[in-house]
């Protein structure tokens, strides 16, 4: 009789302890976490010592649901005091930097999940108040959890996110830069001869080639950049005139330009850049007039637009802008190598 | 008035234009050809690895987006697109067709479709290494735009067939019909740099080629007899060699020299060259070259050229290119030529290229003035 009643009780007690867990459970599930706080009590009389590490579980997500992550961490803590206290100083000595964190032995799941649950409760905090504590730690859970191999994937997934937050801030800094730029740069001119005495007026065309000397800043960050420069440049043209009705030729004309140029480059990578250009161009050249005759346009003050790429390699640059400037034939191509400081 | 110099140029520019290696890949990293063609210096071709990586990690993924992983397109980049199988006989199929309209704004403007190639052919792997290699292809060829005086031209032609044998990874020898060694090849036959060296798509030659390889250099040297289907009198038949070093895997520096001839003429040609990857798929590529060119009966003259090619990955499969030349006919005058191209290339999916360019053409003369020109070429190019 005394055995049968003891069986009773071995068999009963468990079941009777577990459909009351169930009941916590389903008291969470409907997000009665006071309810749920309380059947776990119950169950083991109010005393920490007498729980389960479910019930354990369970009360300090009640208790993280309800906000109050002291009791929830509390818990937690006693829980690894209670099973894993040397291995969680080696884990904390790691944690505070002391040793490797590839130099911990494999740690018991046990603990893992705990760690587990303190990486997930420490981030969903994070979300909430973005405190600079929380997101210490829930890199340092994830690291030490992606370094055990335990649900490893969500881990990485948490350092992920945090190393792209950080990649995006530092992205958008903008910040200046100064550079000098030596360049090739080849245009057509369009000048126009008249005839003073009898009015009849013809256009003359002229392709030169020069030397451009820049210096220019730029202002941006990872994803853009303004872009202004300060350029002046020297040519010589070769010059004459599209028809046949009229004789008209000189080469080596000395050309002379300033210009200040403004643009918009989009980043394609770290190191290579694509956008537009609008430069206001003054240009003298220096062009014969034949007696009896005037030369218009033969100093110009114009503007443009120009494709404008940068290729950068270290400190150096290729810099390739093309494009239409008015009052000029055909495009101005300007090609250059600088040195950014 | 008018240049004749300018007006030559011109005409070269318009009838050579095909398109064959990606060395602007080295903005992948991938600094040497045969990583992903059977032929060392590029051109012809792809093996497995190249055809993957075309449909990976080089054409769009826009088409079939959700249906199909990058695994999947890797896995149907084989001919046809279909599936790997087999290891000894690999097929293969490359057209391509040019929209090319010269003198855009002008009352001379023409307009006109080319079909470039229109090529089939095999590789014959025998062993799994690619230790021994046949490679063949025949087919449709537009007429050259300068055609050799007294030969009947055909349409139809192999540009490439040899036997490739390498007995170790490092060294290799290559016999057969193939292009010749020099400079960076590529895709543009239009440009100065394979003009003016007598490098386009019909120069090639029966040839023997050794090449070695390994982590830093490639060198390569090259006797060819020129074509044996040209009459022996105008067959250009000479060497070629070319040292290609890399700096690191982002940066290659190199340098040929070529030297031929044939009953009429003589020709020998340097260049030097750099190819830099920019990451993310952008590069520069550089060459700079001299060719010294003496016919019988006259003087040897040298001409320069300089070749500059900058790629720029806007999104996984689309290109915007541009491409700077200068050339100069003779180095002992100061007139010269400026070409500048922007482009656009775009691969839509594995087997598939379309690239548009705009070239304005500019003469540069102390004697006279030229208007510029401008053309435009649209291209398609499959291969399967």
């Amino acid at each position: 009789m005394v055995i049968r009643s003891l069986l009773l009780l071995i068999l009963f007690i468990p079941i009777a302890n577990a459909l009351t867990l169930r009941d916590a459970a389903n008291a969470y599930k409907k997000r009665q976490y006071r309810k749920s706080i309380k059947i776990i009590k119950r169950i083991s009389k109010g005393n920490i010592k007498f729980y389960t590490d479910d019930s354990l579980i369970l009360m300090s997500k009640n208790f993280e649901q309800l906000g109050e992550m002291k009791n929830a961490n509390m818990i937690r803590n006693f829980m690894i005091s209670r099973k894993y206290r040397k291995e969680n100083r080696e884990v904390k000595k790691a944690l505070a930097g002391k040793i490797d964190l590839d130099d911990l032995d494999e740690l018991p799941k046990g603990l893992l999940k705990v760690y587990y649950m303190m990486l997930s409760s420490r981030y969903d905090m994070y979300l909430k108040n973005k405190s600079a504590r929380n997101k210490k730690a829930v890199i340092k859970f994830a690291e030490l959890l992606v370094e055990q191999d335990y649900k490893s994937d969500k881990a990485e997934i948490i350092l992920k996110r945090f190393r792209d937050e950080e990649q995006r801030k530092k992205d958008a800094i903008f910040y200046k830069k100064y550079f000098m730029l030596a360049s090739y740069a080849s245009w057509q001119d369009e000048i126009i001869l008249t005839d003073d005495s009898s009015g009849f007026e013809q256009d003359i065309n002229s392709t030169a080639q020069g030397t451009l000397l820049t210096a220019g800043m730029t202002y941006g960050n990872a994803h853009g950049e303004y872009r202004f420069q300060l350029s002046v440049g020297f040519g010589a043209a070769t010059v004459g005139e599209d028809s046949g009705d009229f004789d008209y030729f000189q080469n080596n004309v000395g050309e002379t330009l300033f210009s200040f140029t403004s643009g918009y480059l989009w980043k394609t990578s770290d190191n290579v850049s694509i956008g537009v250009s609008a430069p206001l161009l003054l240009r003298i050249g220096d062009f014969t007039e034949p007696d009896g005759f005037t030369i218009s346009q033969g100093t110009i003050i114009t503007t443009g637009l120009l494709a404008h790429m940068v290729w950068n390699i270290n400190s150096y640059f290729l810099n390739l802008e093309f494009g239409k400037v008015l009052k000029l034939r055909s495009s101005f191509i300007n090609i250059g190598v600088g040195y950014t400081f | 008035m008018i240049n004749f110099n300018y007006l030559k140029i011109l005409i070269l520019s318009i009838l050579s234009f095909a398109a064959f290696g990606y060395a602007n890949f080295i903005g992948y990293s991938y600094q040497q050809c045969i990583t992903c063609h059977y032929n060392p210096y590029g051109n012809g071709p792809l093996n497995d690895y190249g055809r993957a990586l075309g449909a990976t990690l080089v054409s769009s993924k826009e088409i079939l987006k959700d249906s199909l992983s990058d695994e999947d397109r890797a896995e149907m980049s084989s001919f046809l697109y279909g599936k790997y199988k087999g290891d000894y006989f690999k097929p293969h199929a490359n057209y391509r067709g040019l929209y090319y309209k010269t003198d855009i704004g002008s009352e001379t403007s023409q307009a006109e479709w080319i079909n470039m190639m229109a090529n089939v052919g095999f590789t014959f792997r025998p062993t799994k290494n690619d230790s021994l290699i046949v490679v063949a292809s025949i087919g449709y060829a537009p007429e050259p735009s300068n055609p050799v005086t007294g030969e009947e031209p055909s349409t139809y032609r192999s540009r490439e067939h040899y036997i490739g044998w390498r007995p170790s990874k490092n060294h290799g020898l290559y016999f057969g019909m193939m292009d010749k060694v020099f400079g960076i090849r590529i895709p543009d036959h239009n440009s100065f740099s394979r003009t003016v060296t007598n490098l386009t798509m019909n120069d090639g030659a029966h040839a023997a080629l050794y090449h070695y390889t390994n982590k830093s250099f490639d060198f390569g040297l090259q006797y060819f007899l020129g074509n044996l289907q040209q009459n022996e009198n105008v067959r250009p038949s000479g060497f070629t060699t070319q040292f290609e070093y890399s700096l690191n895997n982002l940066n290659r520096v190199g340098a040929s020299f070529l030297s031929q001839s044939n009953t009429f003429s003589s020709q020998s040609m340097w260049a030097l060259h750099w190819r830099a990857g920019i990451l993310k798929g952008s590069s520069i590529m550089v060459e700079f070259g001299r060719v010294t060119k003496e016919f019988e009966g006259s003087e040897a003259t040298t001409s320069e050229y300089l070749f500059l090619q900058n790629h720029i990955l806007i999104r996984r499969g689309l290109f915007a290119l541009v491409t700077f030349e200068q050339f100069k006919d003779n180095i002992e005058d100061t007139d010269k030529t400026l070409k500048l191209g922007p482009g656009i290339q775009y691969f839509p999916f594995q087997g598939i290229e379309a690239r548009f360019d705009i070239y304005n053409l500019r003469s540069l003369s102390e004697q006279n003035y030229s208007n510029d020109t401008w053309s435009f070429a649209g291209q398609v190019h499959i291969w399967l």
